[in-house]
């Protein structure tokens, strides 16, 4: 027994070394020694619905812990029954990340949409294109089960809103659930904790839940109810009640997550009916509440991904107003299957993936319609993870306010590219 | 500021190593105990890895292969049966490496993985139960990569391509000392 005692001892003295030299090692590849796995690449793939700037590539890392990264698309849109096409160099997000200390860490996102242009005359902004503060955040980590957040926070309302950046979609244009139902890309100011939880070896539950300024009168317009329409206070808040917005998604094994989500709150600052109302007039209480509800849901199985969304949306309007509150909902349900490993250089991380997503949102009317539908099939090809050149066919039927049956098809070419960088 | 003297300043700056928390997980010792439970006598052995075969194994695994030898801890019961095979390596994830222990059966198929010592800031789920029981099983004949066979975890994907790569490069260095074409351990 003894002598097995030692032998043990042994074996653990000589992996004890063996650590030590790793050790030296890995402070000498700390200083700049490329990533052998990686083959030089330090790209990542598929950002963690819960980790936000946490899951995002950074390839330039400064001292004290900052670094930057971003992602960029550009897109061809070809709408084939409309006759019209063009280039589109969508979106170009840098991000910058720095860990503080240990536990504080700060991160945020900027977005340039369609190359903006815009030229300050006589002291007002002028030009196309959108420049935004997509999240600024200041994290403290008490534990890996709790963490302070603050800031402008992306809201965490279904796992698209989340995870929207463009490399990691194996589609060019986003689910329909996730522009008019929840209004993606959906960031507002406020404050909240989010946090890890492991309940088994193989499971993990993570959280976030935040109070924040929510959304504005703005919703409700000229065209009825249109929610991108009122978000991102980050200023001053319409009115004195704050919303709610949360994310809980349990995965009890790797590659099956599930999440719910919600927000609800009061939006509207009450206003006066003036003397003379006009049959236009929005009058509202203050007490008009706005709540969306979302279920989402992904699995992975060898080169199989299946993932889905539902969002539903429950809304006051002002009552002279003459607007529907009939509630709107919507989902998507998409495959993505990878295959061609290697078929194309680089050969070790080449990989081609087959798409089909169906979508459809119910809109009681809003927007001019009541059902909208789209079919989209792509083919994706990815000469590293977080590069990806996209092709996608897309059909789209309308069912107008107040129609019978849905309208013809209205199709859609799109060729994309978009990397991080 | 003179670009003289940005120039070196930035490069200093670029220089500076990033100061990361190192989570020792397992101590060697432990980690042999996880894998192999009936562990009752080792003995560490190291086998030679000269030019031709590790030629051999940049072929096979697309990627050089720098180590001159490989050392193996032989683990067996109380009965003086061979249960396997552990070899300690590392890969580098994103900018740090990942200390990890292969074990695997005397057919040559991973009996488990365990990660001892985790440097990132981020990506450390490959470090739990749920990730690394992924590879129990596999040999040289599996690809053993992410979306193929090994699945990915959001937000960790450098750190999930290096471990592929290594309990890759460890399988296929077992295989090249004892014995080319291992007998299939599923």
């Amino acid at each position: 027994m003894q002598r097995q005692i030692d032998s043990l001892r042994l074996a653990s003295d000589r992996q004890t070394q063996r650590i030590m030299e790793l050790d030296e090692r890995g402070a000498a590849a700390a200083a700049g020694a490329p990533s052998v796995a990686a083959g030089g690449d330090t790209t990542r793939r598929k950002p963690a619905s819960i980790q936000g700037i946490y899951g995002k590539p950074f390839v330039k890392r400064f001292g004290s812990g900052t670094a930057i990264g971003g992602y960029v698309d550009m897109e061809y849109k070809n709408d084939i029954d409309g006759h019209t096409s063009t280039f589109d160099q969508h979106r170009l997000i840098p991000f910058i990340f720095s860990e503080i200390t240990d536990r504080l860490h700060f991160g945020t996102e900027i977005e340039f949409e369609h190359a903006p242009s815009i030229e300050a005359e006589d002291g007002k902004a002028e030009g196309a294109g959108e420049v935004r503060v997509e999240f600024a955040t200041l994290d403290y980590r008490f534990r890996e089960a709790l963490n302070l957040r603050g800031g402008m926070i992306l809201s965490p309302l279904g796992r698209f809103n989340l995870v929207h950046d463009s490399p990691v979609n194996d589609l060019t244009e986003r689910p329909l659930v996730d522009r008019y139902i929840i209004p993606t890309t959906l960031s507002q100011t406020g404050a909240g904790f989010f946090g890890t939880l492991y309940p088994t070896d193989r499971s993990l539950v993570t959280y976030e839940a935040y109070l924040v300024n929510g959304f504005s009168n703005a919703i409700v317009g000229d065209e009825g109810v249109v929610l991108r329409d009122g978000t991102g206070f980050s200023e001053n808040d319409n009115n004195f009640a704050k919303s709610v917005v949360g994310r809980v998604a349990l995965s009890p094994f790797l590659g099956l997550e599930i999440g719910v989500s919600g927000t609800t709150g009061k939006y509207a600052t009450k206003t006066e009916a003036p003397a003379v109302p006009l049959p236009e007039t929005l009058i509202f209480t203050g007490d008009e509440r706005l709540s969306i509800g979302a279920l989402d849901a992904t699995f992975s199985r060898g080169p199989l991904e299946l993932l889905g969304e539902y969002g539903r949306v429950r809304i006051d309007v002002p009552k002279p107003s003459g607007l529907v509150a009939a509630p709107r909902d919507g989902y998507y349900a998409q495959a993505n299957y990878h295959f061609g490993h290697g078929l194309l250089v680089p050969r070790a991380t080449s990989t081609f993936t087959g798409v089909v997503r169906w979508d459809r949102v119910n809109m009681s009317g809003a927007e001019g319609f009541d059902a909208r539908e789209r079919l989209t099939l792509g083919v994706n090809w990815r000469p590293v993870e977080d590069a990806v050149l996209k092709t996608d066919f897309l059909w789209n039927w309308d069912t107008t306010a107040g129609a019978a049956e849905r309208g013809p098809v209205d199709r859609q070419f799109r060729i994309s590219l978009a990397s991080y960088f | 500021m003179k670009p003289s003297v940005l120039v070196p300043l930035l490069a200093i700056l670029f220089a500076v190593p990033v100061l990361h928390a190192q989570e020792v997980l397992l101590t060697p010792e432990q980690a042999l105990r996880e894998i192999f439970p009936e562990a009752a006598r080792t003995a560490v052995e190291r086998k030679p890895l000269d030019a031709p075969i590790r030629a051999a194994l940049a072929k096979q695994l697309g990627r050089p292969v720098l180590e001159s030898e490989i050392e193996v801890t032989r683990v067996y019961d109380a009965a003086g049966a061979l249960r396997g095979y552990a070899v300690m390596s590392e890969e580098v994830g994103k900018y740090q490496p990942i200390s990890f222990m292969v074990g695997a059966t005397p057919q040559l198929a991973v009996r488990d993985v365990a990660v001892l010592v985790y440097r990132e800031t981020r990506g450390g789920d490959v470090k739990r139960k749920r990730f690394l029981s992924q590879y129990r099983g596999k040999t040289t004949r599996d690809p053993i990569d992410a979306n193929r066979d090994i699945i990915n975890i959001s937000g960790a994907t450098l750190s999930v391509r290096a471990m592929n790569a290594g309990v890759r490069r460890v399988l296929a260095e077992l295989a090249a000392v004892y014995g080319a074409t291992p007998a299939a351990g599923r």
